[in-house]
C-alpha cells in the first residue's frame, strides 16, 4: 500500500501532503521535517529508496525522485514494488506537466487543490487506480471544466439578478 | 468577503520571517471563522480551499471540519469537489463527524453525474470507517457493475478499503470482482486485480475461488505479452508494466503453497522471465516482480535458477536502484535456495565492496565540511 505522497521543495517546505491513513496535523509536520532531513543529506549517486522504519514504522520505505526544486516522495510498504513506484512518480509528473503545460513549483503552490484532483485520479485509498497519463489528464480536465461551467452559470445568474 | 485564494497564498509567500507568516495566517483564520459562522453564500468553497492551504503549512484547522460537511451536502459541483477534498485532508480520526457524512455519500453514490460519483467513491476509499462500510457496501457493490469504466475502477478500490474495515463482507463482492478480471478497460482491470488480491487475503473461500481462475489470469498476462499493445498504457516501450506487476502479484498469492496453480502458471512465468528486456526501469520492474513470484510459488528448480540468474544480472547493473532490489531479494532467497545464491557470491561481494567504498567516501566528505 502507498501510505503517503509528499511533495517538498529543496528547502523543506511542503507543497503537497497526502496521507492515506489518519495522521494528526502536528504529527504531519514532524514527518515532513524528518523526511526532509533524510533526503537533503542523501548523496545523489545513491539509490532512490530509503528505509523509513523510524518515521513510518517497520517495513516502510521512501521512494523518491528529485526534479528541479522539488522532491516527489512516495511512502510505501512491502506490498508495493519499489521499481514500479519509480515509474508511477513519472506518471504523476507527466500528468501534472500536461495539465499545467511545463509544470513548475509555482504551479503546484497556486493550484495545490487541482494537484490533489490529479493525484486522486491516480491513487484511491493508497492503491493505484490509473496509470495512463492521457486518461488521468482527460478525467482531471473534465472535472475542472465542470467546475468553471458551474461558476459561469453562477456569474450569469448574478448578472441577470442585478438587472 | 475576504481575499481571493491566490492573494492569500501570495501574501503568505511574501512573509520574510516565521512570525510574520504566523500573523498573516492568524488574520486569515479569524476572517475564515467569521465567514463560516455567518454562512456566507457563494464563497464557502473558496474559503475552505484557503483553509486547506493553511493546513498544509501546519496550522490548526479543526474549526473547518463542519464546513466540509456543509459543502458536500450542497448541490453545486465546485462546492462538492472542495468539500470532499477537505474531508480527506482536514479530518482526523474523529469518527463522529464522519457519521454525519454517510447520508450525503449515499446520495452522491446514486448521482447521475459520473464525476460526482467519482468524488464520493474516492473519498469513501480514503476515509471509510467500519460503520460506513456496512452502510454503503450495497451501493458500492452496484457501482462495481456499472457500465462506466471510470466508475468501475474507483468502485473496485473503494471496495478494497471496505474489506479492510469489514472483512466479513467479502462474500458479497466475490462475483462482481471476478467479473472485473475479464474487463476490457485497463484501469478497471488494474483495480480489479488488486481487489481480487485483497479478497484472497480476506478469506479462504475467495482464495480457493481465485485458484480455480488461475487459467484466466495466465491468459490475460499471455495476451498482454503477445498482442496486448495499448499505446496509452505504454511506459518506455513496455505494455502496461503496472498491470503486469499486479497480475504477477496475484499469481503469487494463488500459487503460494499450491502445486497445481503453480504448475499452470510456470509457462507464462518463464515467458516473462526470458522475454522481458532489461534495459529500462519498467522492464526491470516487471522482471523483479516475476522473480518475486517465482520464489513465492511452488516453482520448478529450473525456473528458480532462471530467477536467481536474473538477480545476478541485476547485481552487475550500473543503476543502484536495480542493485538495491536485487540484494534485497537475494536476502530473502538465501533461506530457500542457498546454493543458487552461492553461485553469485563474487558479484555480491563486489557490490558490498563498492557500497562500503561509496559510504566511506560520503562520510569522509561529510567530515570535511
Amino acid at each position: 500500500m502507498i501510505h503517503a505522497v509528499l511533495v517538498l521543495n529543496t528547502q523543506g517546505k511542503p507543497r503537497l501532503i497526502k496521507f492515506y491513513y489518519p495522521v494528526r496535523a502536528e504529527k504531519q509536520q514532524d514527518i515532513i521535517r524528518n523526511v526532509y532531513k533524510v533526503l537533503s543529506s542523501r548523496a545523489d549517486h545513491l539509490s532512490n529508496f530509503v528505509e523509513a522504519a523510524d518515521i513510518f514504522g517497520s517495513e516502510t520505505k521512501l521512494v523518491y525522485k528529485h526534479f528541479a526544486t522539488l522532491y516527489f516522495v512516495f511512502v510505501i510498504d512491502n506490498a508495493e514494488s519499489e521499481l514500479g513506484i519509480l515509474d508511477l512518480i513519472q506518471v504523476l509528473v507527466e500528468s501534472l506537466d500536461r495539465c499545467f503545460k511545463n509544470v513548475c513549483e509555482l504551479d503546484i503552490v497556486f493550484n495545490f487543490n487541482k494537484v490533489h484532483t490529479v493525484l486522486d485520479e491516480i491513487i484511491v485509498g493508497g492503491h493505484v487506480v490509473e496509470t495512463s497519463s492521457s486518461e488521468i489528464v482527460k478525467a482531471a480536465e473534465e472535472v475542472f471544466k465542470q467546475e468553471s461551467f458551474t461558476d459561469m452559470i453562477a456569474i450569469a445568474l448574478k448578472s441577470t439578478g442585478k438587472r | 468577503m475576504g481575499t481571493r485564494l491566490r492573494d492569500m497564498i501570495r501574501s503568505i509567500r511574501a512573509c520574510k520571517t516565521a512570525a510574520e507568516e504566523r500573523a498573516v495566517v492568524k488574520k486569515e483564520c479569524a476572517a475564515l471563522r467569521t465567514a463560516f459562522n455567518e454562512n456566507e453564500q457563494g464563497y464557502s468553497h473558496r474559503n475552505l480551499a484557503k483553509l486547506m492551504f493553511i493546513h498544509m503549512l501546519g496550522y490548526p484547522t479543526h474549526f473547518g471540519q463542519m464546513e466540509c460537511l456543509k459543502l458536500i451536502a450542497s448541490p453545486g459541483f465546485p462546492e462538492k469537489r472542495i468539500g470532499y477534498l477537505g474531508l480527506m485532508l482536514l479530518l482526523d480520526e474523529r469518527q463522529e463527524v464522519l457519521m454525519l457524512v454517510t447520508n450525503s455519500l449515499k446520495n452522491d453514490l446514486n448521482h447521475s453525474n459520473q464525476f460526482i460519483i467519482g468524488l464520493a467513491l474516492c473519498a469513501l476509499g480514503n476515509i471509510c470507517s467500519a460503520e460506513m462500510a456496512r452502510d454503503l457496501a450495497s451501493e458500492v457493490e452496484k457501482l462495481l457493475q456499472s457500465s462506466n469504466s471510470y466508475i468501475r475502477k474507483k468502485a473496485a478500490l473503494c471496495t478494497v478499503r471496505i474489506l479492510r474495515k469489514v472483512p466479513d463482507l467479502a462474500d458479497n463482492f466475490l462475483k462482481p470482482a471476478s467479473a472485473l478480471l475479464s474487463d476490457k478497460h485497463h484501469g478497471a482491470l488494474i483495480a480489479g486485480v488488486k481487489l481480487c488480491s485483497e479478497l484472497c487475503h480476506a478469506n479462504a473461500n475467495a482464495l480457493e475461488h481465485f485458484r480455480m481462475q488461475t487459467h484466466t489470469l495466465v491468459r490475460t498476462l499471455k495476451n498482454m505479452l503477445t498482442n496486448g499493445y495499448a499505446h496509452e498504457y505504454d511506459i518506455s516501450g513496455f505494455t502496461d508494466p503496472f498491470l503486469q506487476i499486479r497480475l504477477l502479484r496475484l499469481l503469487r498469492i494463488v500459487g503460494h503453497n499450491d502445486a497445481n496453480a503453480s504448475d499452470i502458471m510456470s509457462d507464462v512465468l518463464a515467458q516473462v522471465a526470458t522475454n522481458t528486456e532489461s534495459n529500462k526501469n519498467a522492464g526491470n520492474a516487471i522482471l523483479y516482480e516475476c522473480v518475486r513470484t517465482i520464489m513465492g510459488v511452488e516453482a520448478t528448480s529450473g525456473l528458480r535458477v532462471l530467477a536467481v540468474n536474473i538477480l545476478g544480472r541485476f547485481l552487475s547493473n550500473r543503476d543502484n536502484n536495480i542493485r538495491y532490489v536485487a540484494l534485497n531479494m537475494l536476502l530473502r532467497v538465501v533461506s530457500i535456495d542457498t546454493q543458487a545464491v552461492q553461485r553469485h557470491r563474487t558479484t555480491i561481494v563486489e557490490c558490498v565492496k563498492v557500497c562500503i567504498l561509496e559510504y566511506t567516501e560520503q562520510s569522509s566528505s561529510g567530515n570535511d565540511q
